[in-house]
C-alpha cells in the first residue's frame, strides 16, 4: 500500500471550522437575518457571491504599509508608503490624504510592529474572536500601543472607537499587551485622534464577561436560523438556497 | 488582472441606482469603492432627526393628536417651531385615521433571478399605510423637490419594484407618494400607482442596468453641471468642477502624553 503525505489528508478532509464571530456579529446580531448569521458564525463556505473588496482596499493598503513602516524599531519609515499605482486616481487620493495623517500624527514617534493576527480563540464559548484589531506597536521604552485607523465616512458625531470595538480591542490584545496598553483611535482623513490608557485590571474583564454574553446570544439566534428578507439581503452570500427567494424569476 | 468590483449578485437600492443613472464614476466612487467624499455637503441633522420622530409618533400614537406629538417632541429635545412645522405637514398629509395596518422604517428586498444577470434590491421604507385596497407607501423628504415625477425618478422605481412584491402578495394595489415636508416646497409630486406594464419595464430596466454594470471596464464621469454638486468633486478623475478636497489637518484634541 503507498503510503501518503500527512499533509495531503489535512487537505482532503479538514477539520471542523470553528465557530466565529466579529464585531458586527457582536453589535447587529439581534437585528440580522438569523439565517445569514447562523452562515457567517458556522464559517459555512460561500455559496455564491462572494463580495468585492474594492471597498477595503485603501484601508488594507495603509495598514499593511504602516505595519511595513515599522518593520524595526523606530519612527516610521516613509518610504514604505508606496503610492498604489494599480489603484483607481480617487483612491490613491484618500491614500496619500491617509499617509499624510499617519505621518503627521506619528512620523516621529519610533515603535515596532507586532501581528497579532486575525483571531483569538475565546475558549469560555469555544469560537473565534475574528478581527483586526489595529496596528499593534511595541515602543522604546517596553510599552504596548495600539493604533486603530478610520479613514473617514463615520457618520456626525459618531465615536472614533465606539464601546463594542474597544472591547474587541481589549480581548484580541489580552495575551499580547497584560498589563499596559494604549489605544490610539484616529480618523486619518477627518484628522480626529483620541488616547486612552484603559483600566486593564477592571475594563477587560467587563469585555470578556460582555462579549461571551454576546456570543451565547449569537450562538441561539444563529440556531434558530430562520431567514428573513430585508436589509441583510443585500451583500449576502447565501442567497442560493433561501426559502425566502425560492419563487423568485 | 481585472479587478473584482462587482459581487455576484449587485444589490440595487434607490439611492445606488440614482448614483448609476446620474453618473458612473459617482456610482463607483461612492458604492462600489466605498470612499468617503472628498466634497461633503451640510449634514441634514434635521431630516434624520424628523424621520425617528415620525417614526416614533406613529408607533405610540397619532400624529393628529397634538398632545402626543409635542411629548415625543419635548422627549427628544425638538420642540422648537421648526421641527413642529414640519411634523404638521406630514400630518396633513398622514392617511393614519383610516388605515388597517402599517409599518415605518421598513427594509424590504426583492430579488431577480433570471433572465440573467441576478440582482437583489433592497429599498427602506419610511411608511406604508394600508386603507382602500392600497399599499400606501411614503418617503418624506426635508430638502429640496429634485423633480416633479415620481415615474421618471430612479430611486421611485426601484422603490416602486421592490414595493410591488409585498403589494401583490397581499392584493393590494401600489401606490408611492413623496411626502415633501420642507415649507419651501409647496406641492408634492403626483402620488404614483404604477401599473404591471410599468412595472415589468422596470424590472427590465434595473436588469439592463445590472447588465451594463457587469459590461463597464472604465467607469466614465460625466463631466458637466452635475460635477459642481458632486460628493467627489475634488478628487474625481472626471471631474468638471476639481478643487482640493475638503478634508481637514491634522488636529488633536488630547493631552499629549509622549
Amino acid at each position: 500500500m503507498l503510503s501518503l503525505p500527512a499533509c495531503t489528508v489535512r487537505f482532503v478532509d479538514p477539520e471542523p471550522q470553528t465557530p466565529r464571530v466579529t464585531a458586527s456579529m457582536l453589535r447587529r446580531a439581534d437585528e440580522m437575518c438569523r439565517r445569514r448569521l447562523k452562515h457567517e458564525h458556522t464559517g459555512d463556505r460561500r455559496s455564491a457571491n462572494a463580495a468585492a473588496s474594492a471597498r477595503f482596499a485603501v484601508s488594507n493598503r495603509l495598514s499593511a504599509d504602516a505595519r511595513l513602516a515599522h518593520a524595526e524599531l523606530g519612527p516610521p519609515r516613509a518610504e514604505a508608503f508606496v503610492d498604489p499605482r494599480d489603484l483607481e486616481p480617487e483612491q490613491r487620493a484618500l491614500y496619500r490624504a491617509a499617509v499624510q495623517g499617519y505621518l503627521g500624527e506619528f512620523g516621529t514617534r519610533p515603535g515596532r510592529a507586532v501581528d497579532l493576527g486575525w483571531q483569538t480563540h475565546l475558549e469560555q464559548t469555544g469560537v473565534d474572536l475574528v478581527a483586526d484589531p489595529g496596528i499593534a506597536l511595541e515602543l522604546p521604552d517596553g510599552r504596548r500601543e495600539l493604533r486603530v485607523l478610520s479613514f473617514g465616512g463615520r457618520a456626525r458625531g459618531g465615536a472614533l472607537l465606539d464601546a463594542v470595538s474597544r472591547r474587541v480591542a481589549l480581548v484580541r490584545t489580552a495575551e499580547w499587551a497584560p498589563e499596559q496598553l494604549t489605544i490610539v483611535a484616529v480618523d486619518l482623513i477627518e484628522r480626529q485622534l483620541d488616547r486612552v490608557t484603559p483600566d486593564l485590571d477592571n475594563e477587560r474583564v467587563e469585555a470578556f464577561a460582555w462579549i461571551n454574553e454576546r456570543v451565547a446570544v449569537v450562538q441561539a439566534l444563529a440556531a434558530d436560523g430562520r431567514s428573513r428578507a430585508g436589509a441583510d439581503c443585500a451583500g449576502c452570500a447565501f442567497i442560493a438556497g433561501c426559502d425566502q427567494f425560492r419563487m423568485a424569476s | 488582472m481585472k479587478r473584482k468590483l462587482l459581487p455576484d449578485i449587485v444589490s440595487v437600492t434607490p439611492s445606488n441606482y440614482d448614483d448609476f443613472v446620474q453618473c458612473e464614476r459617482r456610482f463607483l466612487n461612492r458604492q462600489l469603492l466605498g470612499l468617503p467624499a472628498s466634497d461633503a455637503g451640510p449634514p441634514n441633522e434635521t431630516g434624520l432627526l424628523l424621520h425617528d420622530l415620525l417614526r416614533l409618533i406613529h408607533a405610540n400614537g397619532s400624529c393628529a393628536d397634538a398632545a402626543h406629538v409635542a411629548e415625543v417632541l419635548a422627549g427628544h429635545d425638538a420642540d422648537n417651531d421648526h421641527v413642529q412645522q414640519l411634523v404638521d405637514r406630514h400630518a396633513r398629509r398622514c392617511p393614519s385615521s383610516d388605515v388597517s395596518g402599517s409599518a415605518h422604517e421598513v427594509t424590504l428586498a426583492r430579488f431577480h433571478k433570471v433572465p440573467p444577470p441576478m440582482f437583489m434590491a433592497t429599498a427602506r421604507i419610511d411608511a406604508v399605510w394600508v386603507h382602500d385596497g392600497l399599499l400606501d407607501a411614503r418617503d418624506y423628504k426635508t430638502g429640496r423637490m429634485h423633480g416633479d415625477r415620481l415615474a421618471e425618478d430612479a430611486a421611485a422605481k426601484v422603490q416602486a419594484f421592490v414595493l410591488d412584491q409585498a403589494a401583490r402578495a397581499r392584493n393590494l394595489r401600489l401606490r408611492l407618494r413623496y411626502e415633501y415636508l420642507n415649507p419651501d416646497v409647496l406641492d408634492d409630486p403626483e402620488p404614483w400607482e404604477p401599473d404591471a406594464d410599468d412595472l415589468g419595464a422596470i424590472e427590465e430596466e434595473l436588469r439592463a442596468a445590472v447588465e451594463r454594470m457587469r459590461g463597464i471596464d472604465d467607469w466614465k464621469g460625466v463631466a458637466d453641471e452635475r460635477c459642481t454638486r458632486c460628493a467627489y468633486r475634488s478628487i474625481c478623475r472626471d471631474s468638471a468642477a476639481p478643487s482640493e478636497p475638503s478634508w481637514p489637518v491634522l488636529v488633536t484634541a488630547e493631552a499629549d502624553d509622549r
